[in-house]
């Protein structure tokens, strides 16, 4: 039986038209929500991008090396105010304070003696390496799966 | 932004929540229609509405939120399809010189004249499934998402006259199943 084209377009799109509309799976609200939630809580520290992981690592830099410097002398000021009882406590805390500053001298020592001369190699490594593997990438997406690359 | 009715969640949680609920069908519909694989679409529909995540505020209460949602299911889709256009435009010229077997439906038995409408319903939904992709794309496309012959031969890469051929081809195969 032959039909004409424009009759054949009209019977399947009103055949179409009635079909009823596919149900999502029931796995997709649940795998939607959980792939959302971290966005919605926040974003753990290693997935936040390059500026903003480098800032925060300064911001913490300044706060540990203020704290490390400028808290034994707090501790001083503050021994004048507070009673003798609290004197041993304050005295501890001072010991304490001043071991801080002191692995604070260490860590800066270590900073520059040994971890910067070999952070641009390490740096220059990392970017080297990720623009290899992105290019690998790249390339294997272009292809089809069956040997056929696109072009 | 903060959810209405959920004051201790975090904001916009609860109205995402139903949004999602809302739209999760229809775009989970046009995903599965073109790609005619549950798993795919299933994984295409969750990159929309991440996608939507990131423009919930844009998008949440305009009417234009389902328009979006199909254009970005769209071209997801089609995205997904594109790295086995090569293969498929491939069978789609094997089928201009008159190859039957990519008409999926051609050789099956004739149907059942005491099918009920459920029945043939899901069987014309099975044989849309089972078109090619050069056929099955552009019929879904014209006739679920309405666009244009020319709107489907630009989006695809292809001209107006083999989009019109093989939605032909389609239609024909899908014919024994209409009512």
């Amino acid at each position: 039986m032959t039909m004409h084209p424009e009759e054949l377009t009209r019977l399947v799109d009103e055949a179409l038209g009635q079909l009823p509309l596919p149900r999502a799976p029931r796995s997709l609200h649940p795998r939607v929500m959980a792939a959302v939630t971290p966005q919605i809580h926040g974003r753990p520290w290693f997935t936040w991008s390059w500026p903003a992981q480098v800032a925060a690592m300064v911001c913490l830099a300044v706060i540990v090396t203020g704290v490390t410097w400028l808290e034994p002398r707090l501790v001083l000021d503050l021994t004048q105010w507070v009673p003798e009882w609290m004197v041993g406590v304050t005295a501890q805390i001072s010991a304490v304070a001043e071991t801080g500053s002191a692995v604070g001298r260490v860590v800066q020592v270590t900073w520059s003696g040994v971890v910067l001369p070999i952070a641009k190699l390490v740096l220059l490594l990392t970017v080297a390496l990720c623009t290899a593997c992105a290019a690998c990438l790249a390339a294997l997406g272009r292809m089809t799966p069956g040997g056929v690359s696109q072009t | 932004m903060a959810a209405r009715g959920d004051p201790s969640g975090p904001p916009g949680a609860a109205a995402f929540d139903a949004f999602v609920r809302e739209y999760q069908d229809m775009v989970y519909a046009v995903a599965v229609r073109l790609l005619a694989n549950d798993a795919d679409a299933e994984d295409v529909a969750q990159t929309v509405f991440l996608r939507a995540y990131e423009r919930f505020a844009d998008i949440h209460g305009q009417p234009t939120a389902p328009g979006w949602l199909k254009t970005v299911a769209t071209n997801l889709c089609l995205n997904h399809l594109e790295r086995y256009r090569a293969r498929w435009r491939f069978f789609s010229e094997l089928g201009e010189v008159g190859d039957q077997p990519f008409e999926a439906t051609s050789a099956a038995e004739p149907p059942d004249a005491a099918l009920d409408a459920a029945e043939r319903q899901a069987r014309l939904e099975a044989a849309l499934r089972e078109l090619p992709p050069h056929q099955r794309v552009p019929i879904v496309l014209f006739h679920f998402e309405h666009l244009g012959y020319e709107d489907i031969a630009r989006t695809l890469g292809v001209s107006v006259g083999k989009v019109k051929t093989d939605m032909h081809r389609g239609r024909l195969a899908l014919r024994r199943w209409l009512s």
